[in-house]
């Protein structure tokens, strides 16, 4: 749609002609083709489903935009196929190096470790349209998922079986029936702001420059972070390697800014030499001011319209867990979307999507709130702390965890979740608790997440008496004694594993008839 | 109760209190500041126990907020 003004174009797809008029009614829509929609339409696609994605921009749009990507993001894309593609294509840094005000050394470095014995890293840094484009091939070969480029929404008018969603093409507009409507669409969310709805909670704001730059060189593959540099005093800035030579250059600006002006090479520039040295030779990528609130929608759930992503939830950059956090909705949406497709559970499963991802928002505003506090202290009295935790990090490792310069995305955990069966053996806090994702380890000459089905699994230890229905059955009782320690696997334990590949129960004893009580009980059957 | 230790456990409590005072001298308002902050940080590592520091942060608030105190 190159009448989008101002939005850089990294691939052109072209528009997609307006459908035949007749019988233009689906089961499931998704609105924007963001990692988010992709994703979710990956995984329903996968699962059989016929889906139709609009995405407003016929392109795929340039500017790296998200570049951290977790290790939970990547697991769930490797359910779906595409992990390596996106780890084959991303970088890893592992030293990172934290500067403070006008001290020309690093206060102090660290060094991450890598996860041992897990397929995926602990997280990878790649643009956000490489994440696309292979999405987008995924999703582009299977038949039954039909994206059209170039379609907007204009208006959406829901009622208790769905919603029509009036669509603009090219060609002109048209009118589209949906069962279920899944709200893909950003921070400035359409479809949200249609239905006048809003965000509510915490208004915290703040305006970060991203420059991202070509620069060939020597430099090692490291994040430097500086509280308080001299090139942009008073405000936090960052360094962080991405492929191809680009590097993405993070500066705080500060609320009361000229958004305009800030991108503007000429004050562009100057900060880049502060940071990287007066002579360094760059090329522009992208300079754009990314804007933050702190805050999220009360429900992500309206009748049959359902919200993902930044349209439901905004967190501060910082931590990756924009990005991260929206496929997690992703993740925990669609299988269960699926079995209320296919008739298998509740519509009311999807009330557990509602309570489940707004923890994950929680969690995620939470944790991007705090270090947003720790860069931006909000009084005299928190500067004085953060800078008395800088000042001892010099000398002091265990001042060092205290410096909040992110909390890198994981996996949330669901304890309290309706579909969680309650423990009934003492586990002395070992193993993975229900409502904990299920953690990966070396399995049959391979790895166990990617031997989990994509229903429900039992991982056994040993055989147990009597099959379940629609449970696919993983003996571990001969893996790695890894695997057995990190799940505290005993002769005869089972963990009930969920499609997203959350423990939903585990016993020590199981039964036929607690597995399957606990199995009712995940697809959101009233217990 | 605030779940704090009340009797006292450090010897000579008068050497600590005067250590302190000394401390402060030749400070200004702005660095006592961040001598306290500086010192919580050392002693609140030192104590280990989160659940510790949280019950002494509560039970500080309360003492503070308890105190009448003109304002310079």
């Amino acid at each position: 749609m190159a009448n989008v003004a101002g939005i850089p174009v990294w691939r052109e797809i072209g528009a997609t002609p307006r459908p035949a008029p007749a019988a233009d009614r689906h089961r499931v829509v998704i609105v924007g083709g963001g990692p988010v929609g992709l994703t979710i339409a990956l995984d329903l696609g996968r699962r059989g489903h016929k889906v139709v994605l609009l995405n407003r921009l016929d392109f795929v749009s340039a500017g790296s935009k998200a570049i951290c990507f977790a290790k939970r993001t990547l697991e769930i894309w490797d359910r779906l196929g595409v992990g390596d593609a996106m780890v084959d294509k991303g970088v890893v840094w592992n030293v990172g190096k934290v500067f403070w005000g006008d001290r020309e050394q690093p206060i102090y470095q660290f060094d991450l470790l890598p996860l041992k014995h897990q397929k995926m890293p602990a997280f990878i840094n790649l643009q956000q349209y490489h994440v696309e484009d292979r999405l987008i091939q995924a999703v582009q070969a299977l038949p039954n998922v039909e994206v059209r480029w170039g379609h907007e929404v204009a208006d959406i008018a829901p009622d208790e079986d769905g919603a029509r969603l009036t669509v603009h093409s090219q060609e002109g507009a048209y009118d589209l029936d949906a069962e279920y409507v899944i709200a893909c669409d950003g921070a400035r969310s359409p479809v949200r702001t249609l239905l006048g709805l809003d965000f509510e909670g915490r208004v915290f704001e703040d305006n970060f420059l991203i420059a991202d730059i070509r620069m060939k060189g020597e430099r090692p593959s490291e994040r430097w972070f500086w509280f308080d540099p001299p090139f942009n005093p008073g405000q936090s800035a960052l360094l962080h390697k991405q492929p191809d030579d680009v590097w993405r250059l993070d500066f705080q600006l500060g609320w009361d800014i000229d958004r305009e002006a800030a991108t503007r090479p000429e004050n562009v520039e100057p900060l880049v030499r502060g940071m990287l040295g007066p002579d360094v030779s760059f090329e522009r990528e992208w300079y754009s001011v990314y804007t933050f609130q702190c805050r999220r929608m009360e429900r992500f759930v309206h009748g049959r319209v359902i919200f993902a992503g930044d349209s439901a939830h905004l967190v501060s950059p910082f931590g990756a867990r924009g990005c991260n956090g929206g496929v997690a909705d992703a993740d925990n949406l669609a299988w269960k979307l699926d079995l209320v497709l296919r008739g298998k559970a509740p519509e009311g499963l999807l009330e557990s999507y509602a309570y489940e991802a707004a923890v994950t928002a929680d969690e995620n505003i939470k944790n991007s709130s705090r270090s947003t506090d720790f860069m931006t202290p909000k009084c005299d009295a928190s500067r004085v702390l953060r800078d008395a935790v800088l000042g001892l990090a010099a000398e002091h490792p265990f001042a060092r965890p205290f410096v909040n310069s992110g909390r890198l995305s994981v996996a949330v955990a669901y304890p309290d979740s309706p579909l969680n069966t309650l423990d009934v053996d003492d586990w002395q806090s070992a193993g993975v608790a229900p409502g904990s994702a299920a953690v990966d380890a070396p399995f049959s000459g391979g790895w166990l997440l990617t031997a989990l089905g994509h229903g429900f699994s039992l991982l056994t230890c040993g055989e147990i008496a009597g099959a379940v229905d629609g449970v696919d059955l993983l003996d571990v009782a001969e893996a790695d004694p890894l695997l057995h320690e990190r799940y505290a696997m005993e002769p005869g334990t089972a963990y009930l594993v969920r499609p997203d590949q959350y423990v939903a129960a585990r016993w020590r004893r199981p039964t036929p008839a607690l597995v399957r009580a606990a199995v009712s009980r995940a697809m959101g059957h009233a217990s | 109760m605030t779940g704090l230790a009340n009797d006292l456990r450090i010897a000579r409590p008068d050497d600590s209190y005067q250590s302190l005072v000394d401390a402060y001298a030749g400070l200004t308002h702005a660095q006592v500041a961040d001598f306290h902050a500086c010192l919580t940080m050392l002693l609140i590592n030192q104590v280990g126990d989160a659940g510790l520091v949280g019950r002494a942060i509560a039970e500080a608030l309360r003492v503070v907020r308890s105190t009448k105190r003109e304002e310079p």
